[in-house]
């Protein structure tokens, strides 16, 4: 049990960073991205099929990771243009209609056959009291701790992060000062494009990653965003690897197994019932 | 698509039967087959076409519904229950209702985007579970038998047809009534939606529960269309795409749902009788979802536009004077008995006191004026009094019954109405869809010409995105009047219209207590108006009452003046 | 040629009804021009679309000779246009500092932004939601200025803040304006504004009733009363 939490880490690392840049784009693009994971895929199938057809693994990765993050800048800039003045509720609406999109474009362009991702993070990495720890494991959770702290540092810390925090407090003042939103939100989509790429470089070789199930690792992600709340990138981080710890010791638990993917949707469904216990009047509307 | 020039709802009726019957008659039976799948299509996107298109709300899981829907079907006729197919769809469509409902529960209070969240999650674990559970009957490949009068594929299309024109005719009658009108109204403002005496989360309820429903009939049929079902008639995938096609084709008229079940059956259909990849036509959808919320517009609502343009330049000639040159009011009379008594009424936000201990009694059949210079505390009195903030502290009563505590839409329901600053008449409806939701009550046609006699709010038949914001602001009032509510709290009435048609508004009020047995609240700026309008006035200033009585007087005094033009002015 | 803030004609609708309507006039380098009015006369409205954050309807507004028509609202900004919004917008979970440098980043911006406002010097790392009222108004006025803009547009500086507040800051826009800036105040409290404002315009219902000196409503106060309390207005609409 103890080990299948631990192995569990590698998927929870990736719903972590997911969930980090779902309430990036939340808190920063006012937008709940579902394309998200869809968008990692681009970089991923990319880098697979480079690497399939010879081109070295270091190169091929770059590559992906480019490819997606151009795709994501792509979306983010139709987002600034035409849906500027759009509420978060339509923003989503967007983002799923992205969803739809680019799982079918995916489809189109890579094939509909699964394919086996090549990666480097194989074997395992040390055995702690007959307990395996996966080099893959190590790397995600890793990976979501640096993230976090490097996120937090660079909203805190940098000119460009200080711009997108007074974006997201007052959109119209920071415009008002000249902070230049579209630009700025481009980039955050190409940013996020790229971590969520990265994450499942990392845990795409691990497991089935077709691009169905590598996309909806959103769902995951969501869970991890709403443990901190759309807001805290820490409660993030650690809603996304308790689920993805907890997802694991159950895969180990014969009765429950097939059921284990049904408990992300539960934690949404607990986390939703208690955040609205009071009645909230959308200033708004 | 139809020709639009079929008008009545009786004519569009006999189009859709006549439609069903030469289609049954003369399409070939493969072609009729994918029709049958394109209906049972169009009754679910009719399902997401009240949550989505009507209530704005995003639902990611309609494809679980029918999968539910199907369930009942499926293991009834492994039962081999009573009451044979017909009855068993029914069954699983009312099987549906509670997890939708349940669904539903966690995004009630919060932004409706979590609803697409939790939609989505139970979407992809629905998955899980019926893979491993699977369909009653599939392994065994049993059919699901149908009864001998819709044995034949021709016959069960029109079945389809005709379920489906039923829930189309369901979902018009039930778009008129309130929770019809709440649907669109909360889209624009649930705030507006509660100020009308609608529970909010009653209304959401209603239309997940709806939208379930439609899905699990959706499921059933197609239960009995295909006779085996497997896990794999209903992907996650399936859902987003429903949802996306949804937008794309306005799936809230029963035209867009129609054209959206053609849309996922056959553009895919011909997609591979071409040799073309079926993926491209997911792709196309989701480009039109995006074009749609680019222009605002989706199919159905584009073609619903031109034709309501073309009969508005055809009826038009009425001018948008809101001036009727009528007999002035009456003189502003004050009353004796207390109707709304508010008392040490306090709110803080943070550090910042907007209101402190504001005692104010409206008396019966009086019109006062509620004034004071910007960022008084004006629009905070009128939301602590209404219900909208939390925490507020003191005493609001009203005709001797204390509303602490009580949602917004109780007190409404209570008597006690408001209008809002901002324009928050939803643009979906007509005037008098608008006036019928707004009074909460049984309104008569004379009623109704009635108030728009004496508002001037001009045809009623005019759909409410044709108004200019100052004839929304009177179309609010009126709303709230016909309501017959005690005391009407009136946020800036005159927002929006020319200086004579505030006045004139002014006179109207001047009656309003005459007419309407109700107390009215002014708030306002223009002086001019509440001295016109107004018994009484009460000032506030920095969240406290600083002077109250006759608008003559109160206004010439020097703590009035100084609250307007700023400290020290002096005043011959 | 000396550099202004000008409209000319200006109309601006919102919802389709119009709020201003022709309105022309010019706020030159140097001075302080206030615009005058009761609640809902359209001061704001027209603030707002000299900015950008809403559209012009007909007319120009032009700064220093250039027209601002075209440009969206941060175009506007790196023009030199400085809009100081109604209700002290400061960001309110950055901290005082951050509020000034999220606008230029450089060793002695702040030093520069704050020199009119010395009290805040102490209190940088303070988030701007803990300021108090009259604090967090000079806090946005000091973010105005980091900006070094050619106009300043502030809107209701004096809303909700105490009396003696007010009297601070007063004299701050009066050596603002010195310093080479158009500012054009927009002020209920009209005694306020005529202190220390060289031109002054009164709109009323869209439309200008009063353009001329300051000096020409400050000794003719029952004009004022009249636009603002509601004896029948001078123009008889």
């Amino acid at each position: 049990m103890l080990e299948g939490a631990i192995a569990g880490l590698t998927a929870g690392g990736a719903y972590a960073v997911l969930g980090l840049c779902l309430t990036l784009m939340y808190r920063l693009g006012r937008v709940v991205n579902l394309a998200q994971a869809a968008i990692g895929v681009v970089g991923v199938y990319t880098m697979s099929v480079l690497a399939d057809g010879g081109v070295p693994y270091a190169v091929a990765v770059l590559i992906g990771l480019a490819g997606s993050a151009l795709v994501a800048a792509a979306l983010g800039y139709m987002m600034g243009r035409w849906f500027a003045e759009a509420g978060t509720d339509q923003r989503s609406a967007i983002a799923i209609a992205y969803l739809v999109g680019l799982l079918a474009a995916e489809y189109l362009v890579f094939g509909t056959d699964p394919r086996q991702i090549p990666g480097v993070l194989g074997g395992p990495l040390a055995t702690v009291g007959g307990v395996t720890i996966t080099q893959a494991a190590t790397v995600c959770v890793a990976a979501a701790v640096l993230i976090t702290a490097g996120v937090s540092v660079f909203l805190a810390r940098t000119a460009v992060g200080l711009r997108l925090r007074a974006l997201s407090q007052r959109p119209t003042t920071a415009e008002l000062m000249g902070i230049p939103s579209r630009r700025l939100g481009v980039g955050l989509w190409a940013v996020t494009g790229l971590l969520a790429t990265a994450v499942l470089l990392v845990v795409a070789p691990q497991q089935n990653s077709d691009q169905l199930s590598l996309g909806l690792m959103v769902i995951p992600a969501c869970a991890a965003a709403l443990v901190g709340g759309f807001r805290s990138l820490v409660g993030t981080a650690v809603g996304g690897l308790a689920l993805g710890a907890l997802q694991g010791a159950l895969a180990h638990v014969s009765q429950l197994q097939e059921f284990r993917d049904v408990v992300p949707f539960v934690a949404i469904l607990a986390i939703l019932l208690w955040s609205q216990r009071g009645e909230v009047w959308d200033a708004a509307r | 698509m139809r020709r639009v020039e079929m008008t009545g709802p009786a004519a569009q009726l006999a189009g859709a039967l006549a439609a069903i019957a030469v289609l049954a008659a003369l399409v070939p039976q493969y072609w009729l087959f994918l029709g049958t799948t394109a209906l049972v299509t169009a009754i679910s996107l009719s399902g997401l076409g009240i949550v989505t298109g009507r209530a704005g709300m995003i639902s990611l899981c309609q494809m679980s519904f029918m999968a539910l829907g199907a369930w009942v079907v499926c293991e009834l006729n492994v039962l081999a229950a009573p009451g044979g197919l017909v009855l068993w769809i029914l069954l699983g469509g009312v099987a549906a209702v509670p997890l939708g409902v349940l669904l539903g529960l966690p995004a009630l209070r919060l932004r409706g985007v979590h609803l697409a969240v939790v939609t989505l999650g139970f979407s992809a674990a629905a998955d899980v579970i019926i893979a491993a559970a699977g369909f009653p009957g599939a392994t065994t490949f049993q059919q699901v038998l149908r009864p001998a009068f819709i044995a034949t594929d021709t016959a069960y299309f029109v079945f389809a047809a005709l379920l489906f024109v039923a829930g189309a005719v369901a979902v018009r009658l039930l778009g008129r009534t309130r929770y019809g009108t709440a649907w669109r109204a909360l889209r624009f403002s649930e705030r507006a939606t509660a100020a009308a005496a609608m529970s909010v989360p009653r209304a959401k309820l209603a239309a997940f529960a709806l939208s379930a429903f439609f899905g699990g009939i959706a499921g059933g049929v197609l239960a009995g269309q295909i006779g085996v079902v497997t896990a794999q008639n209903f992907d996650t995938v399936d859902s987003l795409i429903l949802l996306v096609v949804a937008v794309m084709a306005g799936s809230e008229y029963a035209g867009g749902a129609i054209a959206g079940g053609v849309l996922m059956v056959f553009v895919p259909e011909i997609l591979r009788g071409l040799g073309v990849p079926q993926d491209w036509g997911s792709l196309l959808f989701a480009v039109g979802a995006v074009q749609t919320l680019s222009t605002g517009l989706s199919m159905s609502e584009d073609l619903v536009r031109r034709f309501r343009r073309r009969r508005a330049a055809a009826v038009s000639g009425e001018p948008g004077d809101r001036t009727s040159h009528r007999a002035s009011g009456v003189t502003p009379e004050r009353g004796e008995r207390p109707v709304l008594v508010v008392e040490g009424l306090s709110v803080s936000y943070g550090r910042v006191t907007a209101l402190s201990g504001v005692d104010l009694v409206v008396p019966e059949r009086t019109v006062m004026g509620l004034i004071g210079p910007n960022g008084a505390g004006k629009s905070t009195f009128t939301d602590a009094v209404t219900g909208f903030v939390r925490g507020a502290t003191g005493s609001v009563t009203l005709d001797g019954r204390r509303l602490d505590g009580l949602p917004v839409h109780r007190r409404a329901a209570a008597g006690l109405r408001r209008t809002f600053q901002q324009d928050r008449v939803p643009p979906g409806l007509t005037v008098a869809g608008f006036l019928r939701f707004s009074a909460h009550r049984r309104v008569s046609a004379a009623e109704l010409d009635e108030m728009a006699g004496f508002l001037n709010l001009g045809a009623l038949n005019r759909h409410v995105s044709e108004l200019d914001v100052g004839s929304r602001r009177l179309l609010e009032v009126a709303g709230a009047l016909l309501s017959r509510p005690k005391v009407i709290i009136l946020d800036e009435p005159a927002a929006g219209l020319a200086h004579a048609e505030s006045m004139e508004l002014a006179e109207r009020l001047t009656e309003v207590p005459g007419r309407f047995g109700a107390s009215v609240l002014l708030i306002e700026h223009d002086l001019e108006m509440v001295r016109r309008a107004c018994a009484e006035v009460v000032v506030l200033d920095f969240g406290e009452v600083i002077a109250a009585g006759p608008p003559a007087t109160t206004l010439a005094r020097p703590e009035v003046a100084r609250a307007y033009l700023g400290d020290e002015v002096a005043l011959a | 040629m000396t550099s202004s803030l000008v409209l000319d004609d200006v109309t601006v609708a919102r919802g389709g009804a119009p709020i201003v309507r022709g309105v022309s006039l010019t706020a030159p380098a140097g001075e302080v021009t206030a615009l005058l009015g009761p609640n809902g006369a359209g001061k704001t409205t027209l603030l707002e679309s000299i900015s950008g954050v809403i559209p012009i309807t007909g007319g120009t507004v032009s700064l220093n000779g250039g027209r601002l028509n075209a440009l969206d609202r941060v175009a506007r900004a790196r023009a030199g246009v400085a809009h100081v919004e109604q209700g002290r917008t400061v960001f309110p979970d950055l901290t005082v500092a951050e509020n000034i440098l999220v606008v230029r980043r450089g060793p002695r911006v702040i030093d520069e932004a704050l020199e009119l406002f010395p009290e805040l010097h102490k209190r940088l790392d303070v988030a701007a939601s803990l300021l108090s009222g009259g604090e967090q108004q000079m806090l946005v006025l000091a973010r105005a200025l980091a900006a070094r803009p050619s106009a300043l547009l502030i809107d209701e500086m004096s809303l909700g803040l105490a009396p003696v507040i007010v009297q601070r800051l007063l004299p701050v826009v009066r050596d603002l304006a010195a310093s080479g800036v158009a500012v054009l105040l927009v002020e209920q409290f009209a005694t306020l504004a005529l202190k220390i404002a060289d031109t002054a315009h009164v709109l009323a219902g869209g439309t200008l009733t009063y353009s001329g000196p300051a000096a020409g409503l400050r000794s003719a106060p029952e004009r004022l009363h009249a636009a603002y309390l509601g004896e029948p207005p001078p123009s008889g609409s």
